[in-house]
C-alpha cells in the first residue's frame, strides 16, 4: 500500500468500491458478529445497498471512515473509523471490525496505534474514547495493549441477540499517547 | 400531566420559552456545562433554542417541571436518545435558579423514571454529567441511579477540560425501589 496512514502491520487507506462486497458478506452478514459490534438491529443488505457502514463514503468534519490493509500481503483486512469527531470538546470515538482470517494477528492493536496518530496528531484531539461490549476480550486486550484505561461499564445498555449485555468504555488522552511516543514505546 | 410528590411533568408551553431561554439558555456557565456544544448566543424565540416548544418524537420527550405547591414552572426535563432496539434512553434536567436546593431534581428523575420504565417498557436510564456536578449526582444516586464511569477530560467548560460522570438505573432497580 502506497499513500495513506501505516502502522508496523497495517495501513490504513480510503474505501474502494471493490471493498464493499468483502466486507458486506464476511461481517456484516454474520448476524452474531454484526449484533455485537453495531448499536443497531442486524437487517439483510443487499451487497450494493447504501445503508451499509461498509459502503463507500466521503468522510466529514464528523466521521473519518477507513479500510484496513495488512501490509504483508496487501490485502484487505477490515474496517476502522473515526466516529463522532467533535471538534469543541476535541474528541472521537474508535470503531474496528476485521475480517475473520484476520483475528488474533495483532491487527487491532496496531490498527489502534494508527488511529491514535491520525486523531492525536494529524486532527489534533484531546481524547479517544474505545466503547466496546465487556466479554469482547480482544479488543479490550488490544486497546490496554495501546495505552486505553477503563473508566467504567454502562450495565445492560445493548441488546445483543437475546439479552442484554453491558458495555465497557475505554479512554486515552493525548498526552498519555505522546508520553509514550516519547518514551519510544 | 406526570405527578410525582413535589413536581409534575407537562408539554412545553410557549410561555414557559422565554422564562427558560432568560433563565438557563442565557446563562453561559449552566449552559457549558450541560451541553457538549459551546454556548452561542440565541435571540429570543430561536428555533435554536434548547427549550424551544417542540414536539416529542420516537427519540426525544420534551417536558417542562412545574412546581406543583406553587403551580409554577420550575424548570426543563428530557428523555433523549430514546433507542427501542436496546430499550435505553437518557435523561437531562436543569432547574431554575431559584427552584434549586428544594429536592425537585431528585422528584423529577423519579418521574421521568416512571415514565421510561412503565410508560415507554425501557430497560435502562441513562444520566450523564460534568464529573464535579455534585448536586445531580446526588439526586441521581438518592432517585437510585448507580454511578458506572467516569469518563477523564471528556468535555471543554469554560477554558479547562472537565471529566463527565455516567450513572445509570436498571429496570428491575427501579421496580425493588
Amino acid at each position: 500500500m502506497k499513500g495513506g496512514l501505516q502502522g508496523e502491520l497495517v495501513g490504513l487507506r480510503a474505501r474502494h468500491e471493490a471493498d464493499v462486497a468483502i466486507l458486506v458478506t464476511e461481517m456484516h452478514d454474520d448476524v452474531a458478529t454484526d449484533a455485537r459490534g453495531s448499536r443497531r438491529p442486524w437487517r439483510p443488505l443487499s451487497p450494493a445497498s447504501k445503508e451499509s457502514f461498509t459502503r463507500v463514503q466521503e468522510p466529514n468534519d464528523t466521521f473519518a471512515p477507513f479500510s484496513i490493509v495488512e501490509l504483508a500481503t496487501d490485502t484487505l483486512a477490515g474496517e476502522a473509523s473515526l466516529w463522532e469527531i467533535d471538534s469543541h470538546n476535541r474528541s472521537a470515538h474508535v470503531g474496528i471490525g476485521l475480517r475473520p482470517d484476520f483475528r488474533g494477528k495483532g491487527l487491532s492493536t496496531d490498527t489502534l496505534r494508527v488511529l491514535c496518530h491520525y486523531g492525536f496528531i494529524v486532527l489534533g484531539l484531546h481524547r479517544l474514547q474505545v466503547d466496546t461490549l465487556s466479554d469482547n476480550y480482544p479488543m479490550l486486550k488490544a486497546a490496554e495493549r495501546v495505552g486505553f484505561t477503563r473508566e467504567g461499564m454502562t450495565r445492560g445498555s445493548a441488546w445483543v441477540m437475546g439479552e442484554f449485555a453491558d458495555d465497557v468504555i475505554l479512554g486515552m488522552l493525548a498526552h498519555e499517547w505522546s508520553g509514550q511516543r516519547h518514551a519510544g514505546a | 400531566m406526570l405527578r410525582g410528590e413535589l413536581v409534575g411533568l407537562r408539554a412545553r408551553h410557549e410561555a414557559d420559552v422565554p422564562i427558560l431561554d432568560t433563565e438557563l439558555l442565557d446563562d453561559v456557565e449552566v449552559r457549558a456545562r450541560a451541553g457538549r456544544r459551546p454556548w452561542r448566543p440565541a435571540s429570543p424565540g430561536s428555533q435554536e433554542s434548547h427549550y424551544r416548544v417542540m414536539e416529542s418524537t420516537d427519540q426525544m420527550a420534551p417536558f417542562s417541571v412545574v412546581e406543583l405547591a406553587t403551580d409554577t414552572l420550575a424548570g426543563a426535563a428530557t428523555l433523549w436518545g430514546i433507542d427501542g432496539h436496546h430499550r435505553s434512553a437518557h435523561i437531562g434536567v436543569a432547574m431554575l435558579p431559584s427552584f434549586r436546593g428544594k429536592g425537585l431534581s431528585t422528584d423529577t428523575l423519579r418521574v421521568l423514571c416512571h415514565y421510561g420504565f412503565t410508560v415507554l417498557g425501557l430497560h435502562r436510564i441513562q444520566i450523564e454529567t460534568v464529573a464535579d456536578n455534585y448536586p445531580m449526582i446526588k439526586a441521581a444516586e438518592r432517585a437510585g441511579f448507580t454511578k458506572e464511569a467516569v469518563l477523564r477530560e471528556a468535555g471543554w467548560v469554560l477554558g479547562q477540560f472537565a471529566g463527565e460522570a455516567i450513572l445509570g438505573i436498571l429496570v428491575d432497580e427501579w421496580a425493588a425501589a
